[in-house]
């Protein structure tokens, strides 16, 4: 029993040198993305805790024997992938060992005819698209974390991309799934284009954030690269006035496939433009391209396209504003949101003035950047006075979880729970909604093997 | 050449990143050891500046200086450089101090071989009776402060420009690539490689691909992917660097353009030259 029975057990099934013990070795399990880990690290020298070991299958059959022996020694594991969580859900209290699944890279067709390719947690996204895009197909799955992000993270936080109003989040790409589930060892959820046969097994696991299972592969469904792809962009007088025009794009099903609104803030920041800055990518054949931009010319006015033009030339560069901020004494927050369209604006609103008034948060602006024919998500970003950065983050989070509930939104759109969003669950789900969710999390993995318990 | 590198402030932003670099690093792409890929090696090159943590910046080692991550950053940080830089905090133990060891010939133009084994008889022989002095260093590392007054040299790579620009050190003559030389002083190869993969490591210049088809005979395939030979990799993380050298090559024969590369090769079990050994 213990930790170091666990390792030994583990040796034996990985071998000796993908189990990491080294400090060296273990940096890169510390944390992930989450700003405010990010800023107390590089501004406060903050010395982040540190799995005790990480641990690097080479398969799923060893990831199953991991989980088995974890069980058996009563060791936490909290898978990892990629990285690029903002919530800080890799992160674990106590004694805990990183489970790497980079290692579960695979990508290759499960039926080609059918778009159906079968990819290890553990492959780059941007593998991925490469590897589909030189065989004509693609995922359009494409979020900012593009570049660093694994399939296995994406499904485990849910994820969803740029590209998302015309070709949906990853839940809709996932048509399997294959997972290692305390217990029961690998479970592998084979692709159908649909089912009908009780829970959907596949999109249990989706959004889970590792605490049910740990994600080993997937099936996902691509698409045929489009014949066209049009960037377009227009400006309108107001944020108000920009969601209702998106609201008639979407509603009638011929809003751009990437479709992004930001409020006259960011539209001043990022633009150096008034007004409201509406954005997109239209794409497929190109016939109807043009046919659905010449009705959209004709709703939203004059295209101004340097504007689109300009965002997907910069749209990866995260390091660039950031490091921006904090040469000016600011450490950033990013909180995304929805809400349904008759709530919209109340929940933008609302958090615009709650977050205002906290005392070394200046809000720089939010846009919309998903949309659906009930509404849409809102992405907000926050400066936060670098010196109290501690003392203002968690009033800032409290505010904007609080404001959009009174005002009938949802607190959460794309970047998961992790260890930040646990505590306001009851606002979303209820009691009896979280409590369910504890109790299946009890349910598939008694011991708390994966990640501890829904709050680490 | 960056003139003023602050390791602190581009391992400071190297943190600030969630790595979008990392798809461009050879080392964390053919590995997927989380420690190499290059913001992680940021963090542990931070602790070290601020704190003298050796036990956190190993990694540093898992860098092969191929300046892939660089090119990727939106805003060109030289990492490379600053774990360059940053590696000679860490109490390695040092290598023998390294002085270029005359090897033949008494000619009036001076080659330096940078090798880290000995170049081979023939070699030396081949150049001597071409009119060259013939000098051996074994490591780069150390090179430097020799160079002042060598009409030229060769590491049997493409890439002694990018050495040159990474050290800033004054250089008289011209840097000549290993290729480059056999061609000038008419030395004759052996092609009796069948079949062979041609090992083009990743910081190769331009055109040294072909002038190996013209002087090797075409290979079976080109390889151009870094292949963990470089940087310090194969002397202080030579598991690392075996085991990626065999997962890029398969198979071999390799014909490499880099020594380091070649040693990396054959650890990992595989046939493996470099252009001195055909000559």
């Amino acid at each position: 029993m213990g930790l170091e029975g666990f390792l030994e057990a583990v040796r034996g099934i990985v071998g000796d040198k993908w189990v990491y013990t080294d400090p060296w070795m273990l940096i890169g399990y510390e944390r992930d993305y989450w700003p405010l880990i990010v800023a107390l690290e590089a501004y406060k020298g903050l010395e982040l805790g540190r799995p005790a070991a990480a641990i690097a299958p080479g398969s799923e059959d060893e990831v199953a024997l991991v989980v088995e022996e974890a069980v058996r020694h009563g060791v936490k594991l909290i898978p990892y992938s990629g990285g690029t969580g903002v919530l800080g859900g890799v992160i674990g209290e106590g004694e805990w060992v990183a489970l790497d699944l980079g290692r579960l890279r695979w990508i290759k067709w499960h039926d080609e005819e059918g778009g159906l390719v079968d990819v290890g947690a553990g492959a780059l996204l941007v593998e991925v698209e490469e590897w589909l895009n030189n065989r004509g197909w693609t995922l359009r799955h494409i979020p900012q974390s593009y570049p660093t992000a694994m399939i296995g993270g994406l499904i485990a936080t849910r994820s969803t991309g740029q590209y998302s109003t015309g070709y949906g989040g990853i839940e809709e790409r996932i048509k399997g799934i294959r997972v290692v589930v305390p217990g029961y060892g690998l479970v592998d959820v084979r692709p159908a284009p649909r089912r009908s046969l009780l829970v959907p097994l596949e999109q249990l696991f989706t959004g889970s954030e590792g605490l049910l299972g740990v994600i080993t592969g997937a099936y996902l469904e691509a698409f045929r690269v489009p014949e066209c792809s049009r960037p377009v962009s227009w400006v309108l007088d107001s944020f108000s006035e920009a969601l209702d025009a998106a609201k008639i794009l979407v509603q009638s099903r011929i809003a751009p496939e990437l479709f992004r609104v930001y409020d006259e803030m960011e539209s001043g920041i990022y633009f150096n433009s008034t007004g409201s800055v509406v954005l997109g990518v239209v794409e497929g054949k190109c016939s109807i391209v043009e046919e659905r931009v010449r009705v959209m010319n004709r709703l939203m006015g004059e295209p101004e396209p340097t504007y689109a033009e300009k965002w997907l030339r910069e749209r990866f560069n995260v390091i660039g504003p950031v490091r921006e901020a904090f040469n000016a004494g600011y450490a950033f927050e990013t909180i995304e949101v929805s809400a349904s369209w008759g709530r919209l604006k109340g929940v933008y609103k609302a958090v615009l003035d709650r977050a205002s008034s906290i005392e070394g948060v200046y809000v720089v602006g939010a846009h919309a950047g998903h949309f659906y024919p009930s509404g849409a998500a809102l992405y907000y970003t926050f400066l936060l006075d670098l010196g109290r950065v501690e003392d203002v983050y968690w009033s800032l989070w409290d505010n904007v979880m609080r404001a959009v509930h009174e005002k009938g939104g949802s607190i959460g759109h794309h970047h998961g729970v992790g260890r930040v969003r646990s505590r306001w669950l009851n606002l979303e789900y209820g009691q009896a909604g979280s409590d369910l969710i504890r109790r299946l999390k009890e349910c598939l993995d008694p011991r708390g093997i994966l990640r501890g318990g829904l709050d680490g | 050449m960056h003139d003023e590198i602050d390791p602190m402030r581009v391992f400071l932003t190297c943190t600030l990143c969630p790595g979008i670099c990392i798809s461009n690093c050879p080392v964390y792409t053919i590995l997927r050891v989380r420690s190499s890929a290059p913001h992680v090696i940021a963090r542990g090159g931070l602790r070290l500046l601020r704190s003298g943590d050796t036990g956190r910046a190993l990694n540093l080692y898992l860098c092969t200086g191929c300046r892939g991550c660089e090119q990727a950053c939106p805003l060109g940080n030289p990492l490379p450089d600053a774990i360059r830089r940053a590696r000679s905090r860490i109490n390695k133990p040092p290598k023998p101090e390294a002085k270029p060891l005359h090897v033949g010939g008494m000619g009036e133009e001076r080659i330096l071989l940078l090798s880290p084994v000995k170049p081979p008889l023939r070699v030396v022989e081949a150049l001597a009776s071409r009119g060259y002095s013939v000098y051996w260093l074994d490591s780069t590392s150390y090179t430097m402060a020799y160079w002042s007054g060598v009409e030229g040299f060769i590491d049997v790579e493409g890439f002694n420009e990018v050495v040159i620009e990474d050290f800033d050190a004054p250089v008289k003559g011209a840097a000549l690539n290993g290729l480059e030389l056999i061609k000038k002083a008419g030395i004759g190869l052996k092609r009796e490689l069948e079949e062979y993969i041609l090992h083009v490591p990743c910081k190769a210049r331009g055109g040294i691909e072909d002038l190996a088809v013209e002087l090797l005979g075409r290979p079976s395939r080109v390889l151009s992917t870094c292949s963990g030979g470089g940087g310090g990799m194969l002397h202080y993380m030579e598991g690392y660097s075996v085991e990626m050298a065999g997962i890029v090559a398969g198979s071999g024969p390799v014909v490499t353009l880099c020594r380091w590369s070649q040693l990396a090769f054959e650890k990992a079990g595989l046939r493996a030259y470099t252009v001195l050994d055909l000559v």
